[in-house]
C-alpha cells in the first residue's frame, strides 16, 4: 500500500489533464464517469490506506526531492498516520459521491467537461494536502486548492458577478496565506525542517516565542482558508459557483483545511497555550456571528454558507481548547450533513429550474417527497437533533466547553465561551428549521403574477406546482448515502481514534448532562422555528418591524453586519487610493511626463545647442580651433 | 643672446598669426597669416638647434633638416590653399570667409 | 653684435607681421610678408643656419609670394569686393585669445628646465665638432639623406600630391561642365537657413578672368 500511496493524488490529476485536453472531444456520456473514476478509485486506495493506519501503521512513501538546496529540503512525501486516514476517507468518499451527484446536476451545462476538470483537480490538490508529509509540500495542495476554488466560483465567468466572487475568495485566501507563509519561514528558522515527523519532536527544546508567533501566523492561514473572523468574507460570495461546488469545496473538504493543518500542528499548538486561547474565541465569536446572520437570509445557499462559517467555529472551538479528535469528529460529520444539505438544495434549486429564493419556495414537501426528506434529515444533525452524528459532535465540543467553565472549579472565560456555544447551538436549529419550513412546508409561493420575480423555467415563464420533479436517480443515490451517513455517523468514535494512545480525559461532568443540554437546545431550536414559522409567520415580522431594535437588528442581519462594507471603506479603498496614487505620481508624471518626455526634451535641447557649432563658416572653426589648441597647451602646461 | 629670448619671439610672431587667422575673414590675408605661424615655428626650431648644437653633436644638423621639410611642407600648403582659394572664388564669387558657409553636412 | 643684429631684425619682423594682418589690401599684406621673411633670414643667419637662410629667402619671398601675388592678380578684386565685414566683437575676441596663447607659451618658455640650461645661442663651437670647419650645406645634405630619408622621400610625394592637386584645383571649367552648371552661390544654397548677405554675384556672373582670357584683362 505504501508504494501506491502516490496513486491516491494522482489520479484524479490524470482525469483532470485527460478532460482538460480532451473533455470538449470526448462524448458527453464519458465525461462523468472519467470524471468519476478518478476519486473513485483513489477512495479505495484511501479506504486500504486507513485500514494499515487503524492498525497503528504509519504509511509513508517519499518520491523524491521537490527543493534541495543547501540547507533547505522540501520532498515529495507522502503520509498517512490516523489523523490523514481519517480526512482521506472523508476527502475521498464525500468527493466521489459528489462527483457522481454532478453528473446529473451539471448535465445541461455546455461547459460540462471544463467543470469535472476543475473538480477533478481539485480532488487531486485537496489529496495532496492531506497527504503532505511535510509543510511546504501541503502548502502546494493548499494553493492548489485555493486555485480550484476561484476557478470553480467563477466557472460561469461570462457572469461578471461570479468572478468576481471568485477573485475575492482568491484575494482573501492570498491575505490568510501570507501569515501561512511567514508561518513557513519562522518554522524552517526554528526548526531546521518542514516535515511534520521532524518538527512535532523538537517542540519541546524550541523557544517559548517563536512557538507562539509559528502558531499565531499558522492560524492566520487557516482563517483565510476556513473563513473565521476576519476573513470568512468570501464564503458567502463563494455560492456564486454551482452547488456541487459549494457542497464539495466550502462545506467539506477544502474550508477545513485549516481545521487540518491545526490538527497537524497539534504538538505545536499544545505547547502555545495562549494561541489556543485565541483560536477558541475567533472560533466562538464566528460561530456566533454566523448563526446571527443566517436567521434573516432568504437565499438557499446562502443560509447554509453562513451555516458553514458558523460550524466552522465550532471546529476551532474545539481545537482551540486542545482537543483536537473532537474537532476532527465534528469535521467528519460536519462533511457529512453539510454536503447533504448543499446537495439536497441543490436538487431544490434543480427541480425549481434555478431557483434560490426561498421566499418564492414552500409547500415542496408534497411534490418532491424523496428530497425533502433526505434534506430534512440533514437539517436534524446540523441542528444537533439528538441521536444524529451532529449531535454526538457538537456536544462533544460543548461538552468539554463546559467542563472547562464548570468542571474544575468556576473558569469565568470558558463558561462565557460555553454559553455562547449553547445559544449558537439553539440559534442554529432555529435557522435550519426556519429554512426547512420556509422550503418545504405551507404553500408553494412560487409562480405568483408577478413574472419578473416569479421562478421559472429555461423558457421564461412562471413554474407551476406540477411542474415540480424530483431530481433524477444520478442525483438521489449520492444523497441517500449521505443521509444515511449523516444519522450514524456519530456512532463512530472518532475522538478515540484519533487521540493519542494512553492519554485519558477525565472530565468533571458527565457526558449525559451534556448530551441532554444539547438535546434540549436541538428540540427547543427545532420547536421555535416550526411554531413561528408554521403556526404564526407573522410573529417574528411584527418583531421585527414593529420594535426598534426588532428593525436594527433584522436589517444589521440581512447585510451581514455590513462587514464588507466596513472592509470596503477601511481597506479596500484606503489601497485603491494608493494605488491611483502611485498611477498618477510614478506612472503618469515620473515616467511618462518626467523620464520619457524629459529624455526627449532633453535630447531636442542639446541637439539645437550643439547644432549652432556646426555654422559651415571658417571663422567660426578658425575659433574654436584656437580654443581647443589653448586648452590643449594650457593642459600640457599645468601638468608638468 | 639666450635662447629664451628668441622663443620669445617665436611665439610672438605665433600669436600674430593667430590673430591673423582669427579675425580676417579675406581668405588670402588668411593664407599669409598661417605663413607666419609656419615661420614662428621655423624660427624656434633653428634657435634650439643652434643651442643644442654644442650639446647634441651627433646630428647638429637634424634641426635644420626639420626646417626644410617644414618649408617644403609649407610651400605645398600654400599651392594648394591658393588652389582652393580659385576654386572657391568660381563658385562664390568671393573670397570672403564670411559668405562662405557650406562647410557643413 | 650678433645679439643686437639678432633683436633688431626680431623686431623688424614682428613689425612686419603686425602689418601683414592688419591691411585692407592684400598686396600691401604681400609686400609685408616679404619684408618678414627677410628679417627672418637674417635671423637665421645669426644663428647658424646659412642655409636655410637662403632657403627661406628663395622658396618663402621668391616662389610662394610669387604665386600669392599671382593669384590676387587673377582674381582681381575691385576695391568694394575685398571689404570685410568683422565686428569689433570679433577683433576683441580674437585679440584675447592670442594673447592667452601667447600668455602660456611665454609661462612654458619661462618655467621651462630645458631652456633656462641651454647654452648662449652665440657660443663658438668647440674644436672637435663636426661643424667647425665644414660647409654647411654639406652637412645639411648629409644627414637630410643619411639620417632623414624617410621624411625626404614623403615630403617629395607630398609635394608631387600638391602639384596634382593645385593643377585639378585651378583648371579651367568649361560652362557645361558639371561644376559650374549647378547654379550655386550666395543666397541660392541648399542649405536651410542659409541666409547670408549676398555678395553683388549677380552681374559678375561672366566675368571669369581666369577662363582663359589673357591675363590682366579687366571686366566691362
Amino acid at each position: 500500500m505504501e508504494s501506491a500511496l502516490f496513486l491516491v493524488p494522482l489520479l484524479p490529476f490524470l482525469g483532470f489533464v485527460v478532460l482538460g485536453a480532451a473533455g470538449h472531444r470526448l462524448p458527453r456520456s464519458l465525461v462523468g464517469p472519467i470524471a468519476c473514476a478518478g476519486p473513485a478509485v483513489s477512495a479505495l486506495l484511501a479506504f486500504a490506506a486507513f485500514r494499515d493506519a487503524a492498525n497503528g501503521d504509519v504509511l509513508s512513501r517519499v518520491l523524491g526531492d521537490w527543493i534541495r538546496s543547501g540547507g533547505l529540503h522540501v520532498p515529495l512525501g507522502f503520509r498517512v498516520d490516523r489523523l490523514a486516514g481519517v480526512m482521506l476517507l472523508v476527502v475521498t468518499g464525500v468527493g466521489t459521491l459528489i462527483h457522481i451527484y454532478s453528473i446529473g446536476y451539471m448535465r445541461e451545462d455546455p461547459a460540462y467537461p471544463r467543470f469535472f476538470a476543475y473538480l477533478n483537480l481539485f480532488m487531486a490538490a485537496m489529496l495532496v494536502l492531506v497527504l503532505a508529509d511535510n509543510l511546504v509540500f501541503l502548502f502546494l495542495g493548499w494553493e492548489g486548492v485555493g486555485l480550484c476554488s476561484y476557478l470553480l466560483i467563477g466557472f460561469w465567468y461570462k457572469d461578471l458577478a461570479n468572478t468576481a466572487a471568485g477573485t475575492k475568495a482568491f484575494i482573501v485566501n492570498r491575505i490568510g496565506d501570507l501569515g501561512f507563509i511567514l508561518g513557513i519561514f519562522l518554522v524552517f528558522v526554528t526548526f531546521g525542517t518542514f516535515r511534520f515527523d521532524q518538527i512535532a519532536p523538537a517542540v519541546p527544546t524550541a523557544a517559548p516565542g517563536a512557538i507562539t508567533a509559528i502558531a499565531l501566523l499558522l492560524f492566520v492561514g487557516a482563517t483565510g482558508k476556513s473563513a473565521q473572523i476576519p476573513l470568512y468574507v468570501w464564503l458567502p460570495d463563494a455560492m456564486a459557483g454551482p452547488t456541487p461546488v459549494s457542497a464539495l469545496i466550502h462545506a467539506a473538504t477544502m474550508v477545513t483545511s485549516g481545521v487540518y493543518l491545526l490538527a497537524r500542528m497539534s504538538a505545536l499548538y499544545a505547547a502555545a497555550p495562549a494561541v489556543l486561547t485565541v483560536v477558541a474565541a475567533i472560533g466562538v465569536f464566528t460561530a456566533v456571528l454566523g448563526s446571527l446572520i443566517e436567521i434573516t437570509q432568504t437565499d438557499i445557499k446562502k443560509v447554509l454558507a453562513y451555516s458553514t462559517v458558523s460550524q466552522l467555529g465550532y471546529m476551532f472551538f474545539a481545537a482551540g481548547m486542545g482537543a483536537f479528535g473532537i474537532a476532527v469528529f465534528h469535521l467528519v460529520t460536519h462533511a457529512f450533513f453539510k454536503a447533504l444539505l448543499f446537495l439536497g438544495a441543490g436538487a431544490v434549486i434543480h427541480a425549481l429550474h434555478h431557483e434560490q429564493d426561498m421566499r418564492r419556495m414552500g409547500g415542496l414537501w408534497r411534490r418532491i417527497p424523496r428530497t425533502a426528506s433526505v434534506f430534512i434529515v440533514g437539517a436534524l444533525a446540523l441542528a444537533g437533533f439528538p441521536l444524529t452524528s451532529g449531535f454526538f459532535s457538537k456536544d462533544a465540543i460543548l461538552h468539554e466547553a463546559l467542563d472547562r467553565g464548570l468542571g474544575h472549579g468556576f473558569h469565568p472565560g470558558w463558561f462565557l465561551l460555553w454559553l455562547l456555544g449553547f445559544a449558537t447551538a439553539a440559534i442554529t436549529a432555529f435557522y435550519v428549521f426556519r429554512q426547512v419550513a420556509l422550503v418545504f412546508c405551507g404553500e408553494y409561493r412560487g409562480g405568483a403574477p408577478d413574472a419578473a420575480h416569479g421562478s421559472h423555467d429555461g423558457h421564461g415563464h412562471p413554474l407551476a406546482e406540477h411542474e415540480i420533479h424530483e431530481p433524477p436517480a444520478v442525483m438521489m443515490a449520492p444523497l441517500y448515502i449521505l443521509a444515511l451517513l449523516a444519522l450514524v455517523g456519530g456512532f463512530i468514535d472518532v475522538p478515540g481514534f484519533l487521540a493519542p494512545p494512553g492519554e485519558a480525559h477525565h472530565a468533571a461532568i458527565g457526558e449525559a448532562i451534556g448530551w441532554v443540554l444539547g438535546g434540549a437546545a436541538a428540540l427547543a431550536g427545532i420547536a421555535f422555528a416550526l411554531h413561528v414559522y408554521l403556526k404564526r409567520p407573522d410573529t417574528l415580522r411584527r418583531i421585527a418591524e414593529g420594535t426598534a431594535w426588532g428593525r436594527r437588528f433584522a436589517e444589521a442581519s440581512r447585510n451581514a453586519f455590513h462587514v464588507d462594507a466596513i472592509y470596503e471603506r477601511l481597506l479596500v479603498k484606503p489601497f485603491l487610493l494608493l494605488c491611483m496614487g502611485l498611477y498618477y505620481v510614478i506612472d503618469r508624471a515620473l515616467i511618462d511626463w518626467f523620464l520619457v518626455g524629459g529624455t526627449s526634451l532633453a535630447v531636442s535641447f542639446w541637439g539645437g545647442a550643439l547644432r549652432r557649432f556646426q555654422t559651415g563658416r571658417i571663422p567660426t572653426y578658425a575659433a574654436w580651433f584656437a580654443c581647443g589648441v589653448l586648452v590643449v597647451l594650457a593642459t600640457i602646461f599645468l601638468a608638468s | 643672446m639666450s635662447l629664451s629670448g628668441a622663443l620669445y619671439l617665436a611665439a610672438a610672431i605665433f600669436c600674430v598669426g593667430v590673430y591673423g587667422v582669427l579675425s580676417r575673414q579675406n581668405l588670402l590675408i588668411l593664407l599669409m597669416s598661417l605663413e607666419l605661424l609656419l615661420n614662428a615655428v621655423n624660427l624656434a626650431i633653428v634657435a634650439f638647434g643652434r643651442s643644442y648644437m654644442v650639446a647634441v653633436p651627433d646630428d647638429p644638423s637634424g634641426p635644420q633638416v626639420l626646417v626644410v621639410i617644414v618649408l617644403a611642407v609649407a610651400a605645398a600648403e600654400a599651392a594648394i590653399g591658393l588652389s582652393i582659394l580659385l576654386a572657391v572664388y568660381r563658385k562664390w564669387r568671393s573670397t570672403n570667409a564670411g559668405e562662405i558657409d557650406m562647410l557643413r553636412g | 653684435m650678433d645679439a643686437i643684429t639678432f633683436y633688431l631684425s626680431g623686431i623688424l619682423s614682428l613689425v612686419a607681421a603686425v602689418v601683414v594682418v592688419t591691411r585692407r589690401n592684400p598686396v600691401y599684406s604681400t609686400i609685408w610678408l616679404v619684408a618678414f621673411f627677410v628679417t627672418i633670414s637674417i635671423d637665421f643667419l645669426i644663428l647658424r643656419a646659412p642655409f636655410l637662410a637662403v632657403i627661406q629667402v628663395l622658396v618663402y619671398a621668391g616662389a610662394i609670394m610669387v604665386l600669392f601675388l599671382f593669384v590676387i592678380m587673377l582674381l582681381n578684386l575691385k576695391p568694394e569686393e575685398i571689404l570685410e565685414t568683422v565686428t569689433r566683437s570679433r577683433k576683441a575676441g580674437a585679440a584675447v585669445l592670442s594673447a592667452a596663447i601667447f600668455t602660456i607659451l611665454c609661462a612654458a618658455i619661462h618655467e621651462s628646465p630645458t631652456v633656462q640650461r641651454a647654452a648662449s645661442l652665440t657660443a663658438p663651437l668647440p674644436q672637435g665638432h663636426p661643424l667647425a670647419n665644414r660647409d654647411d650645406t654639406v652637412a645639411i645634405g648629409e644627414s637630410l639623406f643619411r639620417n632623414h630619408v624617410l621624411a625626404f622621400e614623403i615630403s617629395s610625394v607630398l609635394i608631387l600630391v600638391a602639384i596634382i592637386g593645385a593643377i585639378y584645383l585651378a583648371k579651367k571649367r568649361r560652362p557645361s561642365s558639371p561644376v559650374e552648371t549647378a547654379p550655386l552661390g550666395p543666397g541660392g544654397s541648399a542649405s536651410p537657413g542659409g541666409a547670408i548677405e549676398t555678395a553683388p554675384a549677380g552681374g559678375r556672373a561672366e566675368k571669369g578672368a581666369f577662363a582663359g582670357e589673357p591675363v590682366g584683362a579687366r571686366q566691362s
